[in-house]
């Protein structure tokens, strides 16, 4: 059964992805806005979709991950502004996680980005409008030859430890020599031209994937949506314990521009070879990794009962009466069968083991800090 | 695991009320007010329905109204440069912007597109706040500052609106505040109390009804500052409404990202082309801009109406405009007007196709229908009604 989009959609104002139609046929349960477009948020029970991802292989519309393309002579320049990580260390082909820096090393946004040749880079963004941010710093830089747009490309994706067959039945064996974050063009029979929605622009009749665990479709294909359910993938929407287990911060949750500045401490995020004059934030992540910054990030377990959904507000947490810091995510994890989640601690209280209490909407809880990610820190998984 | 689960991700089931959306200070006051359903609007969740859209039509222009509009994200551009930076952010003339006038912006790409329309308020010297409609555009600000050797201050403030409008806005207002908010002139704003609530008021609105935005400065007041309004409002017959399209397509509202987007210029709608303002001073998109108003657009938003069934809801998808078959265009909105009694909203047209009582087919959901293109606004062209005197 469809859903009856008029129960969350008022007039035109959000856009809709070029697999609307394709997700409306496997009756999602309701939709959220991301990036200014619908987004299914769910297709089954989280226990059912969360098994599945576990399991089997699961298909989720990502096209709200809306691609901001960074081109032209200069686009390597260009793109090198606005993240702290080291470009030069991403070949074409490659993929990374990145963060779009402020020159105060506010967090604008955290893309998962592909270099797609020497100078054109795909960032594909959570929910802000990091194009504008792009295109406001444009300004300060009127000598550099770059294109800024929004390019047509829409991910889907495949996940689960099926998702190797699924991918190697829809494109051929080749597929599983792609690395861990990287990406290679493929055609999939029959998926040129067949969405009619698609907005205007330049058309791709390929799949691009990043990685078996990040494969992402540039344009709709009713087939891909057929071999998903062949090979019974859930309609999945938002394993959000499987997030939080492997330390997938969100951006708007777990990280915010204004009162967040990210912690710097790991040469996993930032290798602190670029110059001043290289990435816009890079004066001001140095000052803060020197001097340290207050807040600071941690893994949580939570004791008591399974929460029985993810949190709808930040929890504070409090010590003695007084908020000392909040908790932005928190799930039970039926795999590793504890609450856990995501808390803001002052760095002095931010130590493995340290004991805090905070104030869920389930009532208080006592809590200890624990290492992220909570399951496979090294990344096994998705790598292999 | 958890008995009561399936039962609540039922009730829950149509949107996600999740942490990485922010929450209005008015937010628990519109849920005991009896909101039912909400839409996200700059990362915040906007009350999007009460009641019947054509009682609370009749509400705003008997009555009076409230609407959380916290969403309009405020973002305060400050410091020794402030004034520098905003007028290159916009098509408008911000010399002739005096402190505690507001203007309607435009925010330009350098292409001349519309990267956003909020309501500017030039609450000090050297301060201003952009309040604005969906999307991003403090991270437009933010980035024209990085690097750009102006001393200026991109920033968030707590200021969060909720509009008063309606026939008897400004005897709720006075009850609230004062007389003093009587002289409040069109579109120019002021500090106020009410009570030990410090806020910032201004003459603006999305209804082009008399009206007012009180802005909350402290998030934490959020419910008092509600209370306060409904109390003052009581014997005017107060009520909370979602936004009332029809309304503002009658006045030649746009409603940004379904409207227009940024691929579109204001020389590109009907009724905004005179917001390129001819001026001394640089600002991004000036070039594209006065290169398109000596070529001329090839293409138009204009207004369409009809007449025939009334339209029983707000259109819910784009509506293709057609021409032998081939779609020319699109119809971003329309709504049944319960004044003008016939259907009246918005369309893309090829420029020859733009003039005022066209003929134009229409592919609505309901069906294959003929519609006239109309001028925009569709009533009080000059603003007669907001703008009156209060004291009048």
């Amino acid at each position: 059964m469809a859903f009856d989009m008029s129960r969350v959609q008022r007039g035109a104002r959000n856009r809709r992805t070029p697999y609307h139609e394709a997700a409306q046929k496997y009756d999602p349960k309701g939709y959220t806005v991301y990036n200014h477009m619908y987004f299914p948020i769910r297709f089954d029970s989280f226990e059912s979709e969360f098994e599945t991802l576990l399991n089997g292989v699961t298909l989720w519309d990502v096209a709200v991950e809306r691609c901001l393309e960074i081109g032209g002579p200069d686009g390597f320049r260009f793109a090198q502004l606005l993240t702290p990580r080291d470009l030069s260390r991403c070949a074409v082909g490659q993929g990374k996680y990145v963060l779009i820096c402020d020159s105060d090393g506010g967090i604008i946004n955290d893309p998962v980005l592909t270099r797609m040749d020497e100078s054109t880079f795909w960032f594909a963004l959570a929910s802000s409008d990091a194009l504008l941010f792009a295109r406001g710093l444009r300004n300060a830089y009127p000598d550099l030859d770059v294109t800024i747009r929004e390019a047509d490309v829409a991910p889907l994706q495949v996940q689960g430890p099926k998702s190797k067959d699924l991918m190697a039945k829809l494109i051929g064996p080749e597929i599983l020599d792609l690395r861990y974050y990287f990406w290679t063009e493929a055609k999939i029979a029959g998926g040129a031209g067949r969405d009619h929605r698609a907005p205007a622009g330049p058309r791709r009749s390929a799949t691009r994937c990043t990685s078996p665990t990040r494969p992402r479709a540039s344009r709709s294909t009713t087939r891909s949506w057929r071999r998903g359910r062949s090979s019974r993938s859930a309609r999945r929407a938002r394993a959000t314990s499987g997030r939080i287990e492997g330390a997938i911060f969100n951006w708007g949750a777990d990280m915010t521009y204004e009162n967040d500045r990210w912690r710097w401490d790991s040469s996993a995020w930032w290798t602190g070879s670029l110059s001043d004059d290289a990435s816009i934030s890079m004066r001001a992540l140095r000052t803060i990794k020197e001097q340290g910054c207050a807040p600071q990030i941690n893994g949580l377990e939570l004791d008591g009962q399974p929460f029985p959904e993810l949190n709808n507000l930040k929890w504070p947490i409090v010590d003695g009466g007084e908020e000392i810091g909040r908790v932005t995510s928190a799930i039970y994890s039926p795999r590793l069968e504890r609450n856990i989640g995501f808390g803001w601690l002052p760095v002095q209280r931010s130590t493995m083991g340290e004991r805090v209490t905070v104030e869920t909407e389930w009532g208080p809880r006592s809590g200890t800090v624990v290492e992220m990610p909570f399951v496979d820190p090294g990344k096994q998984i998705p790598v292999s | 695991m958890v008995n009561e689960r399936q039962e609540m991700l039922e009730q829950s089931a149509t949107i996600y009320f999740g942490p990485w959306y922010r929450r209005s200070p008015f937010f628990d006051a519109t849920r005991r007010a009896g909101c039912t359903a909400y839409d996200v609007y700059n990362h915040m969740l906007l009350p999007a329905y009460f009641d019947d859209p054509v009682v609370e039509y009749w509400a705003l222009l008997n009555d009076v109204t409230v609407w959380d509009v916290a969403v309009e994200r405020t973002v305060e551009i400050s410091g020794p440069d402030a004034d520098r930076l905003v007028d290159s952010l916009t098509c408008r003339d911000l010399t002739r912007c005096a402190v505690k006038q507001g203007k309607y912006m435009i925010v330009t790409a350098p292409d001349g597109g519309i990267l956003n329309d909020p309501v500017l308020l030039h609450v000090g010297e050297d301060r201003w706040w952009m309040q604005l409609a969906d999307s991003d555009a403090g991270l437009y600000a933010l980035g024209a500052a990085a690097r750009s050797n102006l001393d200026v201050e991109v920033s968030y403030p707590h200021a969060y609106p909720m509009q008063v409008q309606g026939a008897k806005a400004a005897k709720t207002l006075e009850k609230l505040v004062g007389p003093a908010v009587l002289d409040l002139k069109y579109y120019w704003c002021d500090w106020f109390d009410v009570g030990d609530i410090p806020v910032l008021i201004s003459r603006t609105g999305w209804t082009a009804i008399q009206g007012f935005e009180i802005n909350l400065l402290d998030p934490g007041r959020g419910n008092d500052l509600w209370d306060a309004v409904f109390a003052a409002g009581e014997e005017f017959g107060i009520r909370p409404v979602a936004p009332v399209e029809a309304r503002r397509i009658e006045a030649g509202i746009m409603n940004y990202n379904s409207d227009m987007t940024h691929e579109d210029t204001p020389l590109h709608l009907m009724g905004l082309e005179h917001l390129v303002e001819d001026q001394p001073q640089d600002y991004i998109g000036k070039e594209a801009l006065e290169a398109l108003k000596a070529e001329g657009v090839d293409r138009k938003l204009v207004g369409i109406e009809w007449s025939g069934d009334e339209l029983k809801a707000e259109l819910s998808w784009f509506w293709p405009v057609v021409r032998a078959g081939v779609q020319i265009g699109r119809v971003t909105d329309a709504v049944w007007s319960p004044k003008l009694e016939k259907n009246i909203g918005y369309a893309w047209v090829p420029i020859e196709l733009a003039a005022p009582g066209t003929s134009i087919d229409v592919e609505s959901e309901h069906g294959p229908i003929t519609v006239s293109t109309a001028a925009i606004p569709f009533i009080d062209a000059r603003k007669e009604v907001p703008a009156a005197s209060l004291r009048g």
